[in-house]
């Protein structure tokens, strides 16, 4: 039998990689001080379109961090580019940034109407009070209301902040504390909006201190404390990342005592409580290991597991941890 | 099977958010709303009644005497009217009572109050830039102040020519127009950028009208001890600040009664002393703004 030889490999030209998304925001080694304080310190990062969270505690340097991306201050040090430009010195790149600021004075004497409208008017909108009308009814408020502004709740005033913000169209959202004041109705309404702006390619960025609202608006977390930058990227990610932090995990069994004895002897567990005859919390520096055998654990000690529940993968634990709070 | 009764290829139009990259109405635009948010703001419309006290007594101060020379020239015989009714350049004392007003109380809450409020960074956050802004927020105080140093003036013109107290013939009426523009800008441009530049220096509107208040009266009190107790020169009386924009507009309307300017001061001297404080606060108003950090 002869040997065919194999047919001679077509010629594939190599698949070009897809050219890579340009960042909407590209933050480069930047810092801000105010005298003797530092606000924000060396913090690189670039954001496509889709919701980040930019989360940290009070006096954290969020707000800072979105007035320089916003153009409204200048960095100390280092470069903020938004699609590619100075947001100080472009014009047009500025129309093309919304914000909406954490104050909530504004023009308090004016009907809602008129502030969204002017907002439109300096951003170039053309019909700018039509469109402050539509913007004002995304956001669940009655254009035609009379009262000025400052009789408004404090939750009006922040939709009012928004319309403004959303009104000429911005390709980059900035929102410092934007859920503050809601109630838990028109909350879910904004966060549902705030995601839906996201999805359709919008780069929103959203500062915040309530864990919670973040948790809701998506997981890719950019986490600042004391001016730097803790931590970047989805937060069950993050949280993987820190090994030095048992994982801590309860586990629902039939028999709590019996496979707690199984468990203790096993290696990468650091710490294990039976909180009651069907329940215990394991600490584990080893999480995905201990994940992958809990089962034939169980199966060997005779016991049938009701719930394996990581206790300190959220957000809040993760931020926790990164914070020092 | 049922045909569709369009042949054509089926689309989906998403009628989801679009980010607005069509044609912008330019930055004009924006400066001109700034302009007339400012004028709005100044004369208290669509605000409560308090925010209206100041600027209806500025029109009051600015209007009422000529409502009453008026009246007195229409009802005195008018060789005596004459003697009776105010010079176009004797106004100017109601007029400059008016700036004073106006600068200490209607320029800090129209520049300072953006800044309190943090309107001024949703402006910065607009197309606009902090020069731009400057300018439509200056246009908008010269607009408020030329209710009370043109129009009164011009409403005495007409009125005086109504009752024969008016120019004789049209070059006199081209000259006495030119003087009334002229004296104007004078005085609003000098009381328009003193309160702008005493507003950049602090974000607190009633700060701000102290500072013009005290800011006045100290160098009016200043100077004329000085000039009065020293044997400084007579030009030193033009540090008083009502002081620069009356002299030059003394000398600009050739004479008044009444009204005597410093003899040791020269047309020219006096013109340069009204452009150096000019110049002086306008450097401060755009020096303050260029360090401003926006911080709201």
């Amino acid at each position: 039998m002869t040997a065919v030889p194999p047919p001679p490999t077509p010629a594939v030209e190599a698949a070009a990689p897809p050219p890579p998304r340009p960042s909407v925001l590209q933050v480069t080694n930047v810092s801000k001080w105010f005298g003797d304080v530092v606000a924000v310190s060396d913090v690189s990062f670039h954001v496509q379109p889709g919701v980040t969270a930019l989360l940290g505690p009070n006096g954290a340097g969020k707000s800072t961090l979105l007035r320089m991306i916003a153009g409204l201050t200048p960095p100390s040090q280092g470069t903020v580019r938004v699609f590619g430009e100075d947001p100080r010195s472009d014009r047009a790149t500025r129309g093309r940034i919304g914000i909406v600021p954490q104050q909530e004075s504004l023009f308090q004497e004016q009907r809602a109407l008129d502030f969204v409208t002017l907002a439109g008017v300096l951003n170039g909108v053309p019909d700018a009070e039509a469109q402050a009308r539509h913007q004002l009814e995304v956001v669940e408020l009655d254009p035609d209301d009379t009262r000025p502004i400052a009789t408004f709740s404090k939750g009006m005033r922040q939709r009012v902040k928004f319309a403004q913000a959303l009104i000429h169209g911005p390709s980059l959202l900035l929102l410092d504390e934007p859920l503050t004041g809601l109630d838990p109705r028109q909350r879910i309404h904004m966060t549902q909006l705030i995601r839906s702006l996201g999805e359709s390619g919008v780069c929103v960025i959203v500062s915040s201190h309530v864990l919670e609202e973040v948790e809701r608006l998506g997981s890719d977390v950019m986490v600042i404390a004391q001016g730097r930058m803790a931590a970047r990227g989805d937060f069950h990610g993050i949280r993987e990342l820190m090994d030095d932090r048992p994982h801590r995990i309860r586990i629902g069994a039939s028999d709590a005592r019996r496979l707690g004895s199984a468990l203790v002897a096993r290696a990468g567990i650091t710490g294990l409580t039976v909180v009651d005859d069907h329940s215990l919390v394991v600490d584990t520096d080893d999480a995905p290991v201990f994940r992958r055998s809990i089962a034939a654990l169980a199966r060997d000690a005779a016991v049938t597991i009701n719930e394996v529940q990581p206790l300190d993968d959220d957000l809040e634990s993760v931020f926790k941890y990164l914070v020092g709070r | 099977m049922t045909d569709l009764p369009n042949s054509g290829s089926p689309e989906i139009f998403s009628r989801g958010y679009r980010a607005y990259e069509g044609p912008r109405t330019g930055v004009r635009s924006g400066m001109v709303a700034v302009a007339v948010a400012s004028i709005q703001r100044a004369f208290g419309l669509r605000r409560k009644f308090r925010f209206k006290v100041v600027p209806l007594i500025t029109i009051f101060i600015a209007y009422v005497p000529g409502v009453v020379f008026l009246g007195v020239a229409v009802l005195l015989p008018s060789e005596l009217a004459s003697e009776v009714v105010a010079d176009y350049a004797v106004y100017y004392g109601f007029i400059s009572i008016s700036m004073i007003l106006l600068s200490a109380f209607v320029v800090p809450e129209v520049l300072g109050s953006d800044r309190k409020t943090g309107m001024f960074g949703i402006t910065m956050a607009s197309p606009l830039n902090r020069w731009q802004y400057l300018l439509s927020k200056f246009a908008a105080i010269m607009a408020v102040m030329a209710t009370v140093t043109l129009l009164p003036l011009l409403f005495l013109l007409i009125g005086y020519s109504l009752v024969d107290l008016g120019p004789d013939g049209f070059g006199e009426l081209i000259e006495i127009l030119f003087n009334i523009v002229v004296s104007g800008v004078i005085f609003a441009a000098f009381f328009a950028l003193f309160g702008m530049a005493v507003s950049t220096l602090t974000d607190r509107p009633l700060f701000a009208t102290a500072g013009v208040v005290m800011g006045i009266i100290a160098s009016e009190a200043l100077s004329n001890i000085v000039a009065d107790s020293t044997d400084a020169p007579e030009a030193i009386r033009l540090f008083g600040l009502t002081r620069i924009p009356n002299e030059l507009t003394v000398r600009l309307w050739g004479f008044a009664e009444d009204l005597d300017p410093l003899e040791s001061v020269s047309n020219l001297g006096s013109f340069g002393a009204w452009l150096a404080a000019v110049v002086l606060f306008a450097v401060v108003v755009a020096v303050g703004y260029a360090r401003l950090e926006v911080t709201k």
